[in-house]
């Protein structure tokens, strides 16, 4: 254990505690668990890679403005930042509750969790003000997926292109608080409470950005190729079935909150959620979503939910 | 950094004796050298002496192409399997020590230093890093890849597990990865009484409030039952009796990885095996890990005297398939308390109070 996370469990009166330590890519995750308690008190990480470093900043200052309402939304509480020799710690609060499952085996469980998603991302929303207009989102994600792309194809030019051309129409949503990496298994359960975990990908953002991701998680599965996954997205967004029909109804649920209900600015929002998914490299899935974007573009980029 | 490529701070004794040495590993009280010092390293063994995953001839090629070209390429140049290379290259080679509580200045000591990819993880964080390997053309490779690391706090010294030449007292810290299995195989004791005595003195070697950390298979672990090879080069032999395991090595096996290694002299134990002989020898306060990638790679460590936190390792992060009957099988055996008694690989930490 790092001597600065020691001394900070001995200041807070802690005498014994087990350690479950996890090795992510650039992260060391370490859960800290008091005697006789089912989840960790306090989950420290540990960024010892430049990358993982700028993730690390990026989790510490979401958790930081989010801690007026961090009790509220199941939040984990930022107890601890501090830059140590060879990387960052960022030390959070633990959170009850066990993810929901990753692959939900029937129609009715990808509902139900679907439904408390978004009654979640709803109270999440609620409770942080906006900030400033989702055209704004736009740029900065813009400049992020054009930083990251190193050879962006054509079709992601063309994406891009399309995405400018909608922006003034974005200028008129407003930017919403976004988790921005939104599926089952960041979603913990306790006694009917829900907690979100990791937020190194929060930014304000468009209002269906957490709900596109996770209805497109709720359609892949862990061994799909990125081709397979991107036509198993394609049939969330494109392809009318229950959950597209349940997908499309609490899309506009979430719309209507803003008084939007037109196609022209659902499609203005699936373009900002494309961009977010392009600028995210760390994603497994982002190699899907080059994918899906080939397949968008080919189809002539149409608003998703349109049929039916 | 003294002349021999040492840490200043590094007290020498003679193997023989433990009598202090000079500069030149000259024993006073044997009135003879106790070692000598090749290419910088002090060199306390035969060396001639060689074992390794590759060959001696490679393994001087690899030495001598890496001065020019680097340790890395050098390594690549000789080696295609990726698994290995990730072993002998990966930072996470080392993690288990972020869960010790030391300051950046401890002096760590690495013994069977292998290739130095521990080495080289632990001189990331710790200012003083001593790596011991037994074999002068490996100790030789750890000594050109920390210089061309830039690792001036890490010394490198060619010696025998049993005849270390160190003064007592001065580590604060003392890394078994996949040793003292092996610690029994240079002499003619009984295997258990070995590898205590070698515990000892590792336990000699500590500062108090020091640590122990060792990496190593459970004998009754779940990648033995299935039948992973055991150290014997043969499966299932960590399983049966010792008197059982000794008849059948000496009948079908014999020189696996070691010229010496002929019977059954690599005991493994279960935790409660390794408790016993840790507390034998001095140690207290063990802490226990169920090293779920294998100690060689200690990237989750999952602490065994806590079934909650196995437990929420299997919901949280274990097996892609929420669903699976694997899954479920761990969940009964987590909650049923056998996880410690069928965890292939351990890495254990026991202080010195």
């Amino acid at each position: 254990m790092l001597p600065v996370l020691f001394d900070y469990l001995q200041n807070m009166g802690w005498l014994s505690w087990s350690v479950l330590q996890l090795r992510r890519p650039g992260t060391l995750m370490q859960a800290i668990f008091e005697p006789e308690r089912g989840y960790p008190s306090v989950v420290a990480k540990f960024h010892d890679f430049p990358q993982s470093v700028l993730r690390g900043k990026r989790e510490a200052a979401a958790l930081e403005l989010l801690s007026p309402v961090a009790a509220q939304a199941g939040i984990p509480r930022l107890l601890l930042c501090a830059e140590t020799a060879g990387g960052l710690l960022v030390v959070q609060s633990g959170m009850p509750g066990n993810p929901w499952p990753d692959e939900p085996v029937s129609l009715e469980e990808s509902s139900r969790q679907l439904v408390r998603a978004v009654a979640w991302l709803v109270h999440f929303q609620s409770l942080l003000p906006p900030r400033g207009c989702a055209d704004l989102a736009l740029r900065e994600l813009m400049s992020i997926a054009s930083d990251n792309l190193s050879t962006p194809t054509l079709e992601e030019h063309a994406l891009m292109r399309a995405a400018t051309e909608v922006s003034s129409l974005l200028s008129k949503i407003p930017a919403v608080a976004v988790h921005g990496d939104f599926w089952a298994g960041n979603i913990l359960e306790d006694q009917g409470t829900l907690s979100v975990v990791d937020w190194s990908c929060f930014y304000f953002g468009g209002i269906t950005d957490d709900l596109f991701a996770f209805l497109a998680s709720l359609s892949s599965r862990y061994d799909a190729d990125p081709l397979e996954l991107a036509h198993c997205f394609w049939r969330v967004f494109f392809e009318p079935s229950p959950l597209w029909l349940r997908g499309r109804d609490l899309t506009f649920q979430l719309l209507n909150r803003y008084g939007l209900s037109g196609a022209g600015q659902v499609r203005a929002l699936f373009l900002l959620f494309l961009i977010s998914r392009l600028a995210r490299i760390e994603f497994t899935t982002h190699p899907a979503w080059r994918a899906f974007v080939s397949l968008y573009v080919s189809a002539g980029m149409p608003a998703p939910f349109e049929h039916g | 950094m003294t002349k021999n490529g040492m840490a200043a701070n590094l007290i020498l004794t003679c193997p023989s004796c433990g009598a202090l040495l000079q500069d030149d590993l000259f024993c006073p009280t044997c009135r003879e050298p106790a070692g000598r010092i090749i290419d910088g390293i002090p060199c306390f063994t035969d060396p001639d002496y060689y074992w390794g995953e590759i060959s001696k001839s490679d393994m001087q090629t690899t030495n001598e192409r890496a001065q020019s070209v680097g340790w890395e390429k050098a390594l690549r140049e000789r080696i295609q399997d990726e698994d290995f290379l990730e072993y002998v290259c990966s930072p996470s080679r080392a993690d288990f020590q972020y869960l010790w509580n030391l300051p950046e200045n401890a002096t760590v000591l690495d013994v069977g230093a292998g290739l130095g990819a521990i080495t080289a993880s632990l001189s990331v964080r710790f200012s003083n890093v001593v790596a011991v390997e037994g074999v002068l053309e490996r100790a030789r490779f750890v000594r050109i890849r920390m210089e061309q690391l830039h690792r001036p706090g890490v010394s490198v010294i060619c010696a025998d597990l049993l005849r270390m030449p160190f003064a007592p007292g001065q580590f604060q810290a003392v890394v078994l990865n996949g040793v003292l299995e092996w610690s029994a195989m240079t002499s003619m004791d009984p295997p258990r009484q070995t590898q205590l005595n070698f515990l000892r003195r590792i336990h000699e070697l500590l500062t108090p409030g020091g640590l122990v950390c060792i990496g190593i298979e459970n004998r009754f672990g779940w990648a033995m039952i299935r039948g992973a090879k055991d150290h014997s080069g043969l499966p299932y032999t960590s399983l049966v009796p010792r008197f059982l395991a000794n008849w059948i090595c000496r009948t079908w096996s014999g020189g696996y990885r070691a010229t010496a290694n002929v019977g059954y002299r690599t005991y493994t134990y279960s935790l409660h095996g390794y408790h016993r002989l840790l507390e034998e020898a001095g140690f207290t306060s063990i802490r226990s890990y169920h090293a779920w990638e294998g100690y060689n790679m200690p990237k989750t460590l999952i602490p065994l005297e806590n079934s909650k936190a196995i437990l929420w390792f299997i919901t949280h992060v274990a097996g892609p398939s929420f669903h699976s009957v694997k899954r479920k099988a761990m969940i009964l055996c987590a909650r049923l308390g056998l996880w410690p008694f069928f965890a292939s690989d351990f890495v254990l930490i026991a202080d010195k109070r």
